[in-house]
């Protein structure tokens, strides 16, 4: 990954040397025996010796209209499968008419650059896009929002360099406004299945867009340990949150509630699906707590790492909480005042993590945890899992008539919770008529 | 009659590169005397192989030097705010103490 990385950042031959096996499964004597006898030789060696020459290759940089293969779906699937352009599945071939009806349904230029996407440093266009598009299966009516997903990727604060990392995270694509049922996305039962073309295929563009443009490919740039599939859109039911006085995602987070916004964060576990029952709201949220403190480890919070997690609640239980007096804001209170863990299983959790012992008192003195959970030894006490700047965003989702919820723990800063409004082109009005024609 | 197969012309759905190929640091022609720079993205146990990398350079090489991780920040996280303001600060912080060479790590 060292080589692939520096290769898109301009250095084919950058200085690289490699530890002998996996580190983290070596205890401290094996890992300094391992640098004093092979490490140090490299380095020296990396360090002392001229670098490696580069032969630069030529590299064919093609025009946007250009045609790059013709051939039957078969022989442009089996061209795409080779160069590494496809995730696995069939992909729609893009010819310059398919690539031309999805343009229409923006005003931006096809050579706007929404931004240049690590690790090869490349840059995004409208067109790129389009094509991505074409290719996923995706509608042409879709385009404002795969430029949305593309402006998010695009955002500094989303973390898109570090997509390839170990835990393998997948983003989860969450949708608001009314953009939502002209479009004709499930917003309800079996909401992350695939079967719905809009979910499906944006949530598989934004897979395919990463492998082609910013170059996120598994074995070199993409280090995933085990992966996840690309997920299905998930829109919110913003018609359950105004009836039961609650604000949608996209108004919390800023935006009015006419806007039609995508957020997107990283996701990189997922809970059981559990219900939880009765019409008490604490019944609900104390299973939801424990839930949370299942799947969320303390190590990344003793890390300083602040975490955009994700509850999906479905609208029945939604709407008991709603009617015990909660808004989504007072959920999320109730959430982080009550992760709470034992003493000594927060330091059992950084024990397993962390070779070398992490206390508590350790991390009160480095401000990570408050003063309070150093106060005494009682290995009972209580601690957060969190830091108070992690946040989970309540999205109200899934079956009507399930009581049913699930926690996603996001992978902190990597895929960080990014929101951006869907810019619609000036003739959107028409443009949809037009289809219903 | 045998129906003909259509037949599609595509374009590319690969991005165009802005990377242009550098030039790396000529290599060093001993190691003595020279200043080493620590970078540390907290990973993959750098707060082991580092102490023990600066031990043995120390011993092969008379006055060799190194200047410690901790006197740059993490190079990755905790946020992007802290990691991107830390990246920043890296060019004039190795000039500001006359680095030879940097050893950065670690990947896993």
């Amino acid at each position: 990954m060292a080589k692939s990385i520096g290769e898109g950042s301009g250095y084919p031959n950058l200085r690289v040397v490699t530890y002998p096996g996996v580190i983290n499964t070596h205890e401290f004597d094996t890992i300094r025996k391992n640098v004093e006898k092979v490490l140090v030789d490299q380095i020296v060696k990396a360090l002392l010796e001229p670098a490696k020459k580069v032969r630069t290759a030529s590299t064919v940089e093609r025009e946007d209209r250009e045609i790059l293969f013709s051939g039957t779906l078969e022989a442009v699937n089996q061209f795409f499968y080779e160069n590494m352009w496809t995730d696995g599945l069939p992909i729609i071939p893009p010819t310059i008419k398919k690539v031309e009806e999805f343009l229409k349904y923006t005003d931006r230029s096809p050579d706007e650059v929404l931004g240049i996407l690590p690790p090869r440093h490349v840059k995004a266009t409208v067109w790129k896009i389009a094509v991505n598009g074409v290719m996923a299966g995706c509608r042409p009516e879709y385009m404002p929002i795969l430029l949305a997903v593309v402006e998010i990727m695009a955002d500094p604060n989303f973390g898109l360099e570090h997509s390839g990392s170990t835990p393998g995270w997948e983003a989860m694509i969450i949708l608001n406004g009314p953009i939502r049922n002209p479009l004709g996305f499930n917003y309800q039962i079996a909401v992350q299945r695939p079967g719905n073309q809009a979910n499906t295929s944006i949530g598989r563009f934004y897979r395919l867009f990463l492998r082609n443009v910013p170059g996120f490919l598994p074995g070199t740039t993409d280090m995933a340990t085990f992966g996840h599939m690309f997920r299905a859109v998930v829109p919110e039911n913003d018609e359950t949150c105004a009836e039961i006085g609650w604000k949608p995602l996209h108004v919390l987070r800023g935006f009015k509630p006419e806007d039609n916004v995508l957020t997107i964060t990283s996701i990189r576990a997922i809970s059981d699906p559990f219900q939880t029952i009765g019409e008490k709201a604490e019944r609900h949220l104390d299973y939801i707590v424990d839930w949370v403190k299942r799947i969320i480890e303390p190590f990344e919070a003793s890390e300083q790492r602040t975490e955009s997690n994700v509850v999906l609640l479905s609208p029945v239980v939604a709407s008991v909480i709603a009617k015990g007096g909660y808004s989504k804001e007072d959920v999320n209170r109730y959430i982080m005042e009550h992760a709470v863990i034992p003493a000594r299983e927060y330091e059992w959790n950084l024990a397993i993590n962390s070779p070398q012992p992490v206390t508590i008192t350790d991390l009160v003195k480095k401000g990570v945890l408050p003063k309070e959970c150093g106060k005494s030894t009682d290995p009972n006490r209580m601690v957060p899992i969190l830091l108070p700047s992690s946040e989970f965003l309540i999205v109200v989702t899934g079956d009507p008539k399930r009581n049913r919820n699930t926690v996603y723990r996001n992978n902190h800063m990597q895929g960080f919770a990014t929101s951006k409004k869907i810019k619609l082109p000036a003739n959107w009005g028409k443009l949809m008529a037009d289809i219903r024609k | 009659m045998l129906t003909k197969e259509p037949v599609y012309k595509v374009v590319s759905p690969v991005g165009e590169s802005t990377t242009k190929v550098k030039p790396l640091a000529p290599s060093l022609k001993t190691l003595e005397g020279k200043t080493i720079c620590e970078l540390w993205n907290k990973m993959f146990r750098g707060e082991v192989t580092f102490p023990k990398i600066e031990e043995v350079l120390s011993k092969r090489y008379p006055g060799i030097k190194f200047v410690r991780y901790a006197e740059f920040g993490s190079t990755h996280g905790p946020d992007e705010k802290t990691e991107r303001a830390t990246m920043e600060a890296l060019p004039e912080k190795l000039k500001q103490f006359r680095c030879d060479a940097v050893i950065s790590g670690n990947g896993g």
